[in-house]
């Protein structure tokens, strides 16, 4: 990650979801701290919250309780503060419909989490790699 | 000098005059008895000519007698026949609406009932005799339908047709079609034919209920495929974290035994996992359409190939050329990858020859998929399009059983069919064939 003191914010629900992100981060050796909430309102909350550290990146899953990935996009997109920070999908769906929403809402990338844990480390790995040299707005 | 030769012609010549005024008299009949039969029939004409004889008779008796009876004579029979024609017509009109299998009704503007046919009685469930002192208010049902009937509006427009829905005499409602007709006549009567088309009206009702039934279920099944992708891969993918956690983590608590289980289990949930997309593969055929695009097939087979990267010892070869088609390039990419991966897959021979090969057959492309492997035994040639069937313990071949299902339910989607002719430990061949008419033939095809 660019900027390794920033949090990587991690919009999941399933417990075993957030330790196989956090474990894949500490195999692949990103030092950011990740901050894990359970759904897109929390993340909101968090995110206009000025107490809170500002995201470097936000890792979204689309199938949560009380408000979704893609509804919690919708809102976020249209906020002129938050609106910039890069959105990577990290999601078991591979349906069309959903990566065409969220593409339509401006996410920089859609990524399906594989079954496979190593095949998980590898997709974070690239995510990694990704947002060490993309260039990211302060 | 004239008067003088006038008055000596008629001395001379009477019989002559005679015969011209003769002649002339039926000249002028012949032409009136012509006019007669052209002129529309009109009594006003007739009842002239009627006239204008009776006061020949009085001028002239003979003229009468010998030219314009006959005349008079054919009008009289004319208008007798027209009578009997016409008592005739009434009596069949009758007969006509009697043996009507629709109802038949006349009401005056109000609506009181003045007569009816049997059907009208049968339909209705009350006696010819009851109807009649009944009116249409006491039988429609007011608001049952959007289409309202307005007496107004028909004696506008003179017909109309609308449906009614009618109570018969023991509750029934009765959805009737009806085609009124307005005449002024008799101070305005109200002509009716009605249809009892309840049945239709339920059997369309039943159609619509099926029709939202049927789409429910298609709702459902597109919703099953959703939850299918992330309700059961969720749970899977945390039982493979979590395996492959405990067998990094605690290697060294595991003897082989226990190692050995644990590969097992993380074999075992790849394989849902392969299951899992192959229910999701299979579901999208037909449900995400593509765009339909030329695809060059000679192209696409060897795109296929390199992607499946046989072995050294496996040969794939395309027998002349292929055709062009007009399709959805990843459906007809998976029919030839699923058919060659397959031959790849279960080859025994230490030289595999896989040949593909495309020849016309009337109306449709006859495609061909040949390998020299093991070969299938006759009676499972129904069984391995079935899906998630497979012949080889899944231990042995690693497949979702998902691949020949794909390749039938996509050929059948476009028309074609799919069908195997194997020889055990020769080799197969799978056939299968798609219309021409939305294929192009390429330059040197032979078509």
């Amino acid at each position: 990650m660019k900027f390794s003191d920033r949090p990587i914010l991690l919009v999941e629900d399933d417990q075993v979801d957030v330790m196989t992100v956090k474990r894949a981060l500490r195999e692949t050796e990103v030092a950011n701290p990740v901050v894990n909430l359970e759904n897109g309102e929390e993340a909101l909350r968090y995110l206009r919250d000025p107490q809170s550290a500002r995201p470097c990146l936000i890792l979204l899953d689309i199938n949560m309780p009380v408000m979704n990935g893609i509804e919690f996009l919708r809102v976020m997109k249209q906020d002129a503060r938050l609106k910039r920070i890069p959105v990577v999908v990290l999601t078991t769906s591979g349906e069309q419909q959903d990566i065409g929403s969220s593409f339509d809402l401006g996410v920089a990338g859609y990524m399906s989490k594989p079954v496979d844990y190593r095949k998980f480390v590898e997709v974070m790995r690239t995510i990694n790699a990704y947002w060490s040299v993309s260039e990211v707005p302060l | 000098m004239y008067s003088i030769q006038n008055q000596s012609l008629l001395l001379k010549s009477p019989a002559l005059i005679l015969l011209i005024v003769c002649l002339s008299v039926f000249v002028s009949e012949a032409v009136v008895m012509l006019l007669l039969y052209s002129l529309p029939q009109l009594s006003l004409v007739s009842d002239a000519i009627l006239d204008a004889t009776l006061l020949i008779a009085i001028v002239s008796p003979a003229l009468y007698y010998f030219l314009f009876k006959p005349l008079v004579v054919h009008i009289r029979e004319r208008e007798q026949i027209e009578e009997i024609l016409h008592k005739n017509e009434e009596e069949q009109f009758k007969v006509m609406i009697r043996t009507s299998l629709d109802a038949f009704a006349v009401t005056d503007t109000d609506g009181r009932i003045l007569q009816v046919n049997d059907a009208y009685c049968r339909m209705m469930g009350y006696s010819r005799e009851e109807l009649k002192t009944m009116s249409t208010a006491d039988i429609d049902v007011v608001g049952a339908t959007e289409e309202k009937h307005d007496v107004g509006k028909l004696i506008e427009t003179g017909s109309d047709r609308y449906e009614l829905h009618k109570r018969r005499k023991d509750g029934r409602i009765q959805i009737v079609e009806v085609s009124s007709n307005y005449s002024k006549l008799n101070g305005g009567r109200v002509y009716s034919f009605m249809r009892d088309i309840t049945e239709r009206k339920q059997a369309e009702e039943q159609r619509d209920r099926l029709l939202r039934e049927v789409e429910g279920a298609n709702e459902e099944l597109r919703n099953f495929a959703y939850v299918v992708s992330h309700d059961l891969k969720a749970p899977l993918r945390a039982i493979s974290s979590l395996a492959d956690w405990l067998a990094t983590d605690y290697a060294d608590k595991f003897d082989d035994a226990g190692k050995e289980q644990m590969r097992l289990l993380i074999n075992r949930v790849r394989r849902m996992d392969g299951l899992i997309d192959g229910i999701l593969q299979y579901s999208r055929v037909g449900r995400e359409k593509e765009a339909m695009v030329r695809v060059d097939l000679n192209h696409l087979v060897k795109e296929v190939t390199d992607l499946l990267a046989p072995p050294a010892n496996i040969t794939v070869t395309v027998e002349g050329e292929l055709p062009t088609v007009v399709t959805e390039p990843t459906r007809i990419q998976q029919v030839f990858q699923n058919l060659i991966s397959n031959a790849i897959k279960y080859m025994d021979k230490p030289e595999g020859r896989i040949r593909i090969a495309c020849s016309p057959e009337g109306e449709l492309w006859k495609f061909s998929v040949s390998d020299n492997g093991p070969g299938i035994r006759e009676q499972h040639f129904g069984k391995i399009f079935q899906l998630f069937q497979t012949l080889a313990p899944r231990d042995r071949v690693e497949s979702s059983g998902v691949g020949l299902a794909l390749v039938k339910k996509i050929v059948e989607m476009y028309g074609g069919q799919v069908w195997i002719e194997s020889t055990v430990g020769e080799g197969s061949t799978f056939l299968f064939t798609l219309p021409r008419a939305t294929s192009i033939p390429t330059q040197g095809a032979n078509a």
